[in-house]
């Protein structure tokens, strides 16, 4: 665990050194400077998990460092800039281990600091290092920009692993000089506040939060409003095409808006649904071809595995197929959303967002409580996912599947958005036994899916002559794997349905939505 | 977590600088290290200016319950930490046998520190023993410095035959000459030999050098005090060969 304190100005970083060497042996080390980038990722994976990245440029050196903030032990290094994903940090060991955190995210710079650093080992009558001090004097900015912010200068105690008594002991010393006060943040907060970003500012979570009596078509356009955030936040990486998670967020926001368009119809006036839902249509459609070749990129590893080494070295030309049609896809993506329709629509998308919604005509509920059209609509989607998911037979085709599991994302899109509206308790319980059954519906939907994409691309590269016969055999054996997969994901449906339709369960749907029905119809209201 | 464990029947054929020189090198690119000194007299604590002592000593070590993580030191340099000798390791065969399933009781100590550590390195005592055995159970590879003359081919074909025996095929095997006095005919000769009856065998050396020698005077590895010599160079060569075999 690292200890910081902050030296006043007043006191200079040699009466620091002269103080611990009252009390220990102290072996100076060299003076150095240095310029650290720190990197994270969009959303803060890194910081949610108490690390950190660094670049550290010394001299001609450049090194990339991954670090536990708290402790400041080192994670996992390597010579070299910061690789962009987990998987740019290979060979070493550590790549699992960072991919594990940040997953498919890329990192991203986020502030550069510029450091002078002076360092000394206290050490141990076998003179061996028992704790590292250091003073450290930077200056911060954004990076590109010079650093011109000054920070305090922080003294760091650097504990040894198995000297924890040396650390405290060293601690007390410091503690009881005049002049240096224990840090109040640490210096990452410091450093983050400094040049005004705080941690944790995206999340692609709905996060409204809602008022039972709220009128729906007010509510409706809160949460229409944080989704077109989502968009805007995303809107830039998908085009630079950063990392996957950027095109995906950007698209569940789209998918939730035409969602919500689609189940709240009834609180949304004609015109403004006539206006706009061609235009989310067109982007859940621009955006539709790259995603789907994006998970086939993330889950290829996954796809493979099983196969064997001969097998996989036999596919590299299909994965360098699906890369190459990627990149074409996320070139007219790129072109699509950054042209005038896009931005058109977004603004006007906005400004109608802006003033309250009301309508005449015959049962527009917009001005109904949000709390009984919501639950009775969630209700209705319910009941369908059960009828639908009753219906299945083992004989029932994968588009009945697919039915089903459309109506199971429309629920949970619903749960999510009115969410604040219900006892978190029993909504996350719910929440969490439908999400057991999409993850099922999800797998096999890919797997029908991936499995027909794979006779195209035989067939693309059989036409592009990228493929040898040994390749095109490969691809034959991926084809069955899938296939085998996508049987063993239709035998866990009926488990994963039964659960999720298990009475417990149903009774909770019914006790936490249908009383929101109930005071509808005590209300009058109810057209949906 | 690779577990690799520098040894040979023999003694002084180089075990401890290999063992202090390849964790130092594996440190310093960037992985977290922990070398482990299995070997009572204690020359990699030495080395690492640690005091040989393990509260407790082996007894404790092996007993339910008991922590490594808690017993370990960090060393002067970073991504690098030290489990130190005690002189009660001499007994250590002993201690295992008191356990149930003593051959698994090491890799079992070192389950936990999976999340810590990316590399561990054994330095072991010499000799076929109980200990020697844990760690064949507990690594994946052994590396075995060998000096080229008569009576190491020898005790390398004893430890190949022994790997058979036990039926760990699984285990891998990185030889490497230590020693090398490229003077000597002898040397010349027996390096061939080996080579070819053993193609596996890793290309780099360590020659016999004063400066390894000179590793106790500094109580430092080599490589940051002599990190431009020969010998220094052919760590460097020898760390380069053992990472791939242990990351293939």
């Amino acid at each position: 665990m690292d200890m910081e304190f902050i030296l006043g100005k007043e006191t200079g970083r040699k009466a620091v050194f002269a103080e611990l060497a009252k009390h220990f042996m102290v072996r100076p080390g060299k003076p150095r400077r240095f310029m650290r980038t720190l990197f994270d990722t969009f959303d803060w994976r890194l910081y949610a998990a108490g690390q950190r990245v660094e670049e550290v440029c010394e001299g001609d050196s450049v090194r990339a460092e991954w670090l536990e903030s708290a402790s400041g032990k080192v994670l996992g290094s390597m010579n070299g800039p910061v690789g962009r994903t987990a998987s740019d940090w290979q060979p070493l060991p550590m790549a699992g281990a960072l991919a594990r955190t940040i997953k498919m995210r890329a990192l991203l710079p986020l502030v550069v600091l510029e450091s002078t650093r002076w360092s000394a080992d206290l050490l141990d009558g076998l003179e061996k290092t028992i704790v590292r001090v250091s003073v450290e004097f930077n200056k911060t900015g954004e990076r590109g920009a010079k650093a011109v912010k000054l920070l305090p200068p922080v003294v760091r105690l650097s504990a040894v692993r198995g000297y924890s008594k040396a650390l405290k002991e060293a601690a007390a010393v410091l503690a009881a000089m005049p002049g240096l006060a224990r840090a109040e943040q640490s210096s990452l907060e410091s450093v983050l506040s400094a040049n005004g970003r705080r941690p944790l500012d995206y999340s692609s979570k709905i996060n409204v939060k809602l008022v039972p009596e709220e009128p729906s078509e007010e509510v409706v356009r809160r949460i229409l409003t944080r989704l077109v955030e989502i968009m805007a936040a995303n809107h830039d990486g998908t085009v630079a095409d950063i990392d996957s998670e950027f095109l995906h967020d950007f698209r569940v926001a789209v998918r939730r808006t035409r969602s919500l368009l689609g189940q709240m119809k009834a609180a949304i006036p004609a015109a403004i649904m006539q206006n706009f839902k061609p235009g989310f249509d067109w982007l859940g459609a621009v955006t539709g071809p790259t995603r789907d070749l994006d998970v086939y990129l993330l889950k290829f590893d996954d796809y493979t595995a099983p196969l064997g080494e001969a097998v996989r070295r036999d596919l590299a030309p299909l994965a360098k197929h699906i890369l190459r049609r990627q990149r074409q896809e996320q070139q007219k993506l790129g072109s699509a959303i950054s042209g005038k329709r896009y931005h058109r629509l977004i603004a006007a998308w906005e400004r109608a967002l802006r003033c309250p919604w009301s309508s005449d005509a015959e049962g527009f509920t917009g001005g109904d409580p949000a709390e009984a059209v919501a639950g009775q609509r969630i209700l209705k989607i319910y009941k369908r996912a059960l009828r639908q998911g009753g219906a299945l037979t083992d004989d029932s085709p994968a588009s009945a599947v697919h039915a089903l599991r459309i109506t199971c994302k429309k629920l949970r899109y619903m749960m999510e958005f009115f969410k604040s509206l219900y006892p978190s308790v029993e909504i996350d319980a719910l929440t969490g036994a439908l999400k057991e059954l999409q993850d099922n519906l999800g797998d096999f939907q890919d797997y029908e899916v991936h499995r027909a994409e794979l006779y195209k691309f035989a067939e693309e590269m059989t036409l592009l002559k990228t493929a040898g016969p040994r390749t095109l055999l490969a691809i034959g054996q991926l084809a069955e794997s899938l296939a085998a997969r996508q049987r063993s994901a239709r035998a866990e449906l009926g488990r994963r349905f039964a659960e999720f339709t298990a009475k417990k369960n149903t009774a909770r749907f019914h006790t936490l939505f249908k009383t929101s029905e109930r005071s509808m119809s005590d209300e009058g209201g109810g057209n949906l | 977590m690779k577990v690799a464990a520098t040894y040979n029947i023999k003694g002084g054929v180089g075990k401890t600088a290999a063992a202090v020189n390849l964790s130092w090198l594996a440190a310093r690119c960037g992985l977290r290290t922990l070398v482990w000194d299995l070997d009572p007299q204690g020359a990699a604590t030495f080395y690492f200016r640690v005091k040989p002592k393990v509260r407790g000593g082996g007894k404790k070590l092996v007993k339910a319950g008991s922590r490594i993580s808690d017993f370990i030191k960090g060393t002067d340099y970073e991504n690098l930490d030290l489990m130190p000798a005690d002189f009660s390791y001499r007994n250590l065969d002993i201690r295992l046998d008191q356990k149930k399933n003593p051959t698994k009781q090491l890799k079992k100590l070192l389950a936990p520190l999976k999340a810590d550590y990316d590399l561990v390195v054994l330095d072991c005592p010499p000799s076929i023993s109980l200990v020697s055995e844990s760690v064949f159970f507990a690594a994946d590879a052994l590396i075995v410095p060998v000096i080229p003359t008569t009576l190491s081919q020898r005790t390398l074909e004893q430890l190949y035959g022994f790997r058979s025996d036990r039926k760990l095929e699984g285990l891998k095997l990185l030889v490497f000459f230590s020693l090398v006095d490229r003077r000597k005919k002898l040397h010349h000769e027996v390096m061939a030999e080996i080579a070819e009856k053993h193609p596996e065998v890793l290309k780099s050396y360590i020659p016999n050098a004063s400066q390894v020698e000179r590793m106790g005077v500094f109580k430092k590895p080599l490589g940051d005090f002599a990190g431009s010599c020969d010998a220094a160079q052919a760590y460097e060569g020898l760390w380069a060969e053992v990472k791939k075999a242990l990351w293939r």
